[in-house]
């Protein structure tokens, strides 16, 4: 079966700035995957490549076996919701949805009852008549969302879909794109990870325009673990200072000087129950003696792990 | 824009003043193409003036000016040679500020680059067209209904074949407008490109083939060159001058859209 996405060596710079560099990945089909990395890491380029905005400087895209820019092949099958393109100020939501609709070979009366149901699954139905500039940031963002849920794409790539969204209508979003995932593929470009840990299955790490690792989520986080620690008495500072020093420990945060917990990611190497008692151990050795220990498998970790090596590694060039 | 003002009062003052004349004189109102010729001559050194002015030769003025329709004729000189700074000003943002806003982004995976590009390309030529033709319709009208004086039949025909000319003139820079917008992510920079490669080649070009008879034939290196073959009364000449404007606007079509087509969006 034919991969919903692949890159070969894949390498775009922008006026001397390397944005991604020599990336291979395949995303399989079905289910979704995300696409994390912070700021600036290139995800937002992978995925204008992907969609045929851009164009590789090096190497191959290739869409649900084609071109990324082969139009013919992958009209209606593709879908997007781009990070920061906006919508003709004047012109009313309902209608350009509509117009996409058309674009994508939808009938005039299939294209406007697809533009209302689309409106609808984001919670805009009653905002079709009106025109984007009258719309708040966060409703702009869902429309935008909506018109990529037009129609019957087999993949849909998603950029930052909850940003700059409130909590409640993170939820929602959060909401669609897991039943997205169930029907179609989904790629989730996101800098959020708790984000990706919830709603992806497999996920690829991208640091600097280089992939730094990817696989099934459950493999990536196996090893890394989030610790939180609640101490007896208010030392959570000191404890910090003296866990930190390990080496199987990523980093550590305190909430506050006299705090008494602190959470902590380690890397566990294959060994979890022992990075547990390694710490427990440390704490007594301290006579702090801890109220609860809370471990749990932690995207978050294995990020700051990759994060940390690759300063390490820039740090010894 | 001081010599095309000065050209266009003086070929509507030179133009109206003789109908002036022979309402006058009580002369019947000719209805006849051969009466017209000789009844609604234009002054000499109207003919003078804008062969002075357009470079084109005095038969050809006085085929315009006195074998024509002859306001009509007028309109039509001036418009010719405010084509490329007309059209410049209103098809600047055929794709840029799209880009700019990435608006683009939302279409450009629902419908082919090309089709994007020649649909907007097509859009703007549409409406310069409506506005020629509501301008010359305006012109037509008044003459017939308030002046009667030429012909209902070649007041339309002559209308129409201006109306072809100025539009044929019209592709190409809007054509070359397209180049520039689709080079652009803002429509000012648009505006400005667009300004920069419709003003600088015609002054450039326009002031060696002035400046140097031998090289005269560098006017027919840009569209605005062809304007008056446009209108000239040899058949071969117009048909020459209708292909040469294709062929600009085939070669700058086919640039913006190469550009267009392969460009970061």
């Amino acid at each position: 079966m034919t991969a919903a996405l692949e890159l070969s060596g894949v390498s775009k710079a922008f006026a001397g700035v390397q944005a991604l560099q020599d990336v291979s990945l395949r995303i399989p089909r079905g289910g979704t995957f995300g696409l994390l990395g912070p700021n600036g890491a290139g995800k937002t380029t992978l995925l204008s490549l992907a969609a045929g905005f851009l164009r590789p400087d090096t190497g191959r895209v290739e869409v649900l076996g084609a071109e990324a820019t082969d139009f013919a092949k992958l009209c209606g099958r593709v879908s997007l919701l781009p990070q920061d393109a906006e919508f003709q100020p004047g012109v009313a939501l309902g209608a350009q949805l509509a117009h996409f609709g058309r674009l994508s070979g939808l009938t005039r009366r299939e294209a406007e009852s697809a533009a209302g149901r689309a409106l609808e699954a984001v919670r805009l139905g009653d905002v079709a008549e009106r025109a984007p500039r009258t719309l708040s940031h966060g409703m702009r963002k869902r429309a935008a969302l909506a018109q990529a849920l037009l129609g019957e794409p087999e993949l849909v790539f998603l950029d930052e879909p909850t940003a700059g969204l409130d909590p409640e209508n993170a939820r929602h979003v959060r909401e669609l794109v897991r039943e997205l995932g169930r029907e179609r593929t989904v790629v989730l470009c996101s800098h959020n990870l708790h984000e990706i840990q919830e709603l992806c299955d497999h996920v690829a790490i991208l640091l600097r325009g280089r992939l730094v690792e990817a696989g099934p989520m459950t493999r990536l986080t196996a090893d890394a673990l989030r610790v939180r620690i609640t101490l007896h008495a208010p030392a959570a500072a000191a404890a910090a200072e003296t866990l930190g020093a390990l080496d199987a420990v990523v980093s550590v945060e305190v909430a506050s000087e006299r705090s008494f917990e602190l959470h902590l990611h380690a890397h566990a190497a294959g060994d979890r129950p022992g990075i547990s008692k390694l710490l427990l151990a440390r704490l007594l050795e301290h006579d702090w003696v801890p109220a609860e220990v809370r471990s749990s498998a932690s995207l978050e970790s294995r990020f700051l792990e990759l994060t940390v090596d690759a300063s390490d590694a820039e740090e010894d060039a | 824009m001081l010599l095309l003002a000065f050209t266009a009062v003086a070929v509507v003052d030179g133009i109206v003043a003789p109908v002036e004349a022979l309402e006058e004189r009580n002369l019947p109102v000719a209805r006849d193409d051969a009466v017209l010729v000789s009844d609604v001559a234009a002054s000499p050194h109207l003919v003078g003036l804008v062969t002075w002015a357009t470079r084109a030769d005095t038969a050809q003025i006085g085929y315009l000016l006195e074998g024509r329709p002859a306001l009509l004729s007028g309109v039509w000189i001036v418009l010719l040679f405010l084509v490329p700074f007309l059209v410049a000003a209103i098809t600047f943002d055929q794709t840029a500020s799209d880009i700019g806003s990435r608006w683009l982004r939302f279409v450009v995976f629902r419908a082919r680059r090309w089709s994007v590009f020649a649909g907007r390309l097509l859009a703007s030529a549409s409406t310069l067209l409506l506005l020629y033709a509501l301008l010359c319709g305006a012109v037509v009208a008044y003459l017939d209904l308030r002046i009667g004086l030429y012909p209902r039949d070649a007041l339309c025909s002559w209308g129409a074949r201006g109306l072809l000319a100025v539009f044929a003139l019209t592709l190409p820079y809007a054509a070359l407008c397209a180049v520039a917008s689709a080079a652009s992510r803002s429509a000012v920079r648009a505006l400005g490109l667009c300004a920069a490669l419709t003003v600088l080649p015609l002054i450039a070009l326009g002031l060696l083939s002035a400046g140097f008879e031998s090289a005269a034939w560098l006017d027919l290196l840009h569209p605005w060159g062809w304007k008056l073959r446009l209108l000239h009364p040899d058949a071969g000449v117009r048909l020459g001058a209708y292909a040469a404007l294709a062929g600009f606007t085939a070669a700058f079509a086919a640039v913006g859209g190469l550009l267009f087509v392969r460009r970061d969006l």
